[in-house]
């Protein structure tokens, strides 16, 4: 018969305790596995209406015509302060590799893995092999003429104390100038060896600094150059000069002039050549890398080859190009717009199409005006850059062509260039901008006529146009505007007499007539307007276009933007504030502007001038720099470059873009309604609770 | 799961006879009301609630722990836990029981808020979609808060103790989360930044639903009802 003993607290305490603290454990372990499994493998579902942290269908579009592969590399390294902002940037390339597998992502932390950032580094060089290549030939020619210099001035060393005896006692400056010569080529040994060891320390960097390097090799050159042999060969002229200067020392001076002369020139020789040191693409990525801050977008060097532009097949994005406005909030903890979120996709996006996208297509605006709207010093009333820019990241070359001339750098006018052509195979996109209307003071050529004949003779020719009307008084003259009337026969009218107004309250309350028409649908007959669906535009001088209701045979019109029902057109426009809606003023919607289509041609006509320039597309809230941190009016600028998209035969291009996304926001709410609002929520609501609580209270008292 | 439902339904309901709770309740939705109008209601801001969102995550650390304080501590106070322990109900079913009670009260606190969504749609047309996700990242923000209470509440008879417990806790999955990591070396960073619960409902006050939100949640209401069920247990060996 067993003995059975009761066990005591202490022994209580270790069996239970120890049981417990295993299954604790074994909690512990089975929910860190968990999470990790749940971190590493994760299903994301967006939830937002308009699929705001999803990719556009631009995007979608893009990564489905994918024909090569695509490398996305970020450099970064984790954990850093700007931790919300990477896991966004990771979020956000994760979505192109889930919706293609043509997209390959590869993070590298340049601080954990110093041998992979190397390794990637050393692959990334060999791109740009060629600029490297002169870069170090001409590092070889330095290392040559350091050795010539050497050489001078070790000679120069034993000849110089030698002529010094023949210089006569009275002169003093001569021996000192010599003196100095001799302590300087002494010396020069070390400098030269010291600057060589620099620039080869320098190119055994992982990514050398050959700027830095080119500073450093000219640096003695520079000074060996004009701070010594300048001085020199001036000084020993000015003694051979001297009368006083024996016959021999003459001749030992003028010796000398001609081996410092020759030296001098060699000098300036490889100076030369290191200027011609020019590495921009290679810099760029170079100082991104170091920062190791950014995402290097890359296509297989093979493809690179064939792509023969700047980029090498690399395009370095900086993490501030990605989400600018999202740095500064991540260090502020500060909220952003929802608008700014598009930023990050549409430039990986369009690093992207950078290095994927081939076409043939050309834009030329064609400007009456001698400033230039292309420009940093454009008006921002009349310079279209920020949709130049969105076209030249795409690929487009875009110029100007100034019929009248243009100004020079100093204002100085320059003579007119000749039209731009399309060349064999080329679509060649024109963007015709109003021409002013001719002023009966100032006679000169009429600009109307011949560029009205420039684009007619383009689109016999096959090829695209995008034509802009202003205003003119001139019609009630009887000079119609020369461009209206050369589209008039594609079906496009535009009453340039009229421009369209509708009533706003004015500062007493009461309603005045205005001509800024804000756009908040676009119509949906035609995928360009239709893929600005939700995005607000502006229109500052719109105009009618009347669309023919019977178009020649197999061409087909479409309406690209319309005003809202609420407006009329006047032809009181000189004065809009005091235009009143007169009872024969035709009424709205008006359509402001038009494609056409027949057979290969194809033609938009947009009556607002103001349309795409940079004070609309540009308008928006800034920051403390002054930069416009996203547009009110986003829709024109889509509109515009979709607009060019199909003109050039990209039709593919034009799909809802990142930033197409309908932010809804409240409406107004007037003084008393926010009151109201205010003492229901903050007091009404919670006194309702209260009481509640207080009948429960008094009634389970009773 | 009939005895932990009777257990929930009995909690839910004495909180609606408490009195305490609809100060909480009131508190809550003023609370909720200013910052709705501060962060969210003015003419042209976004027609969305992610602001409010973000406070009411805060606002949460106060009002979760003063509902989950009497969970079990009143229970161990008043002596009437001993009743319940020698019923046959388990230890998983009281606890589970207690902290579905919990929870129930708090979402049908949360739903007062919606009064404020209806004030919304007054003024605008709201993205339900990100006002649902962040409707659902609350609820589960409230569950983990709830189950750190329940913990807490069964550790100690006095609620005030456990009111404070759970505030302990869960600021360092808030605000020592947020800070640890800038000291951290960059590989634990990491792991500290996914414990913080205001980064894990981000996404949800977007309008997006990640997996790994919800794992994280889940296995960290798990954890601390496993918790809470062993120091109930331990009441009989200790």
């Amino acid at each position: 018969m067993s003995e059975h003993t009761t066990p005591s607290q202490h022994q209580r305490w270790i069996k239970y305790g120890l049981n417990v603290a295993v299954l604790i454990l074994a909690t512990l372990t089975i929910i860190i596995l968990v999470n990790w499994m749940g971190y590493r493998h994760f299903q994301r579902f967006d939830l937002t209406r308009t699929r705001q942290y999803s990719l556009s269908p631009q995007t979608t579009n893009l990564l489905q015509d994918l024909d090569t592969d695509i490398t996305v590399t970020t450099f970064y390294s984790a954990g850093s302060a700007q931790s919300g902002l990477l896991q966004r940037v990771d979020d956000l390339l994760a979505e192109y590799t889930r919706r293609s597998t043509r997209i390959d992502v590869k993070h590298i932390d340049p601080a954990a893995s110093p041998e992979l950032r190397d390794k990637y580094i050393t692959k990334l060089k060999t791109r740009y092999q060629s600029e490297l290549d002169k870069a170090s030939g001409a590092f070889g020619d330095v290392a040559k003429t350091y050795d010539a210099i050497r050489q001078f001035a070790s000679g120069q060393v034993q000849t110089l104390p030698g002529i010094l005896v023949e210089l006569p006692a009275s002169d003093r400056t001569t021996p000192l100038l010599f003196k100095q010569l001799v302590e300087i080529f002494q010396r020069l040994d070390d400098s030269l060896t010291n600057a060589q060891k620099q620039i080869e320390s320098a190119m055994k960097e992982s990514m050398p600094d050959y700027q830095g390097a080119v500073a450093v090799a000219r640096r003695p050159l520079t000074q060996l150059s004009s701070g010594v042999l300048d001085v020199a060969v001036e000084r020993f002229q000015r003694a051979v000069n001297d009368p006083n200067m024996p016959d021999k020392a003459k001749d030992a001076l003028l010796g000398l002039i001609k081996p410092y002369k020759d030296m001098r020139l060699q000098i300036q020789d490889a100076s030369g050549r290191l200027d011609a040191v020019e590495t921009p693409e290679y810099d760029r990525v170079r100082n991104s890398l170091m920062q190791s801050n950014c995402v290097i977008v890359t296509i297989p060097g093979e493809q690179a080859k064939e792509h023969a532009d700047e980029t090498h097949g690399v395009v370095v994005l900086t993490l501030d190009e990605i989400y600018p406005n999202l740095i500064r909030a991540e260090m502020t903890r500060g909220e952003v717009m929802p608008e700014e979120g598009y930023k990050g996709e549409e430039t990986i996006t369009g690093a992207i199409l950078r290095l994927t996208l081939r076409h043939n297509a050309r834009v030329v605006f064609i400007n009456p005006s001698p400033q230039s709207v292309l420009s940093g010093r454009g008006n921002p009333q009349i310079s279209f850059m920020q949709v130049a820019e969105r076209l030249r990241r795409m690929n487009f070359d875009v110029d100007e062509w100034q019929p009248g001339g243009s100004m020079g750098p100093m204002g100085q006018p320059m003579p007119p260039q000749p039209a731009p052509v399309a060349e064999e195979g080329e679509t060649l996109v024109y963007i015709v901008l109003p021409v002013p209307p001719p002023n009966p003071q100032r006679p000169t050529q009429p600009m109307g006529p011949m560029i009205a004949q420039a684009v007619k003779a383009h689109l016999d020719a096959g090829q695209p146009a995008m034509v802009f009307a202003a205003p003119s008084s001139m019609m009630n003259f009887g000079q119609p505007d020369p461009l209206v009337e050369m589209i008039k026969p594609y079906g496009l009218t535009i009453d340039t007499g009229r421009l369209i107004m509708r009533h706003v309250p004015g500062r007493n309350g009461q309603l005045q007539a205005d001509n800024q028409l804000i756009l908040n649908t676009w119509p949906t007959d035609h995928a360009i307007s239709k893929a600005a669906s939700g995005l607000q535009g502006l229109m500052l001088q719109a105009m009618p276009i009347e669309l023919s209701s019977n178009p020649p045979e197999g061409e087909h019109l479409w309406p690209l933007i319309e005003s809202p029902a609420d407006t009329w057109a006047d032809t009181d426009y000189m004065r809009p504030a005091q235009a009143t809606k007169g009872e024969d003023d035709p009424t709205g919607p008006f359509v402001v502007g038009a494609a056409v289509e027949k057979d290969k041609l194809r033609l938009i006509a947009i009556a607002d001038a103001s349309f795409a320039v940079d004070g609309v597309t540009q308008y928006g809230p800034r920051d403390l720099f002054g930069n416009t941190l996203f547009s009110r009016f986003p829709g024109n600028s889509e509109v515009f470059v979709n607009s060019v998209y199909w003109l050039a035969g990209l039709d593919r291009l034009i799909a809802p873009g990142a930033r197409t996304q309908d932010t809804r926001r409240i409406d107004a709410v007037s003084r008393p309604a926010m009151l109201a609002v205010w003492w229901i929520t903050v007091a009404g609501l919670p006194a309702m609770c209260l009481a509640a609580g207080m009948i429960v209270w008094v009634v389970r008292r009773r | 799961m009939s005895n932990t439902l009777a257990i929930a339904r009995r909690e839910l309901s004495s909180f609606f006879f408490s009195p305490i709770a609809y100060l909480v309740m009131c508190g809550f939705l003023m609370l909720s009301g200013l910052f709705f109008m501060l962060t969210v209601f003015a003419t042209g801001q976004p027609a969305e609630m992610r602001n409010l969102f973000f406070w009411m995550v805060w606002i949460l650390i106060i009002v979760v722990p003063a509902i989950s304080m009497r969970l079990v501590s009143e229970e161990l106070r008043s002596g009437t836990i001993e009743s319940l322990m020698t019923s046959p109900i388990s230890d998983v079913q009281v606890i589970l029981g207690k902290w579905l009670g919990g929870l129930m009260f708090f979402v049908a606190l949360l739903a007062t808020t919606l009064s404020l969504v209806f004030v919304l749609a007054l003024w605008s047309q709201p993205d339900y979609g990100p006002v649902f996700t962040g409707y659902l990242g609350l609820i589960l923000v409230g569950g983990l808060y709830m189950a750190i209470g329940t913990f807490a509440s069964v550790l100690t008879r006095n609620q005030i103790i456990a009111f404070l417990l759970t505030i302990f806790l869960i600021l360092l999955l808030t605000v020592v989360t947020y800070f640890l990591p800038r000291l951290l070396p960059p590989e634990w960073s990491a792991a500290a930044y996914y414990l913080n619960v205001n980064e894990q409902y981000d996404d949800f006050s977007k309008g997006l639903i990640d997996t790994s939100n919800f794992v994280y949640f889940i296995s960290g209401i798990a954890l601390f009802l496993v918790l809470a069920v062993k120091a109930l247990e331990s009441r009989k060996w200790r």
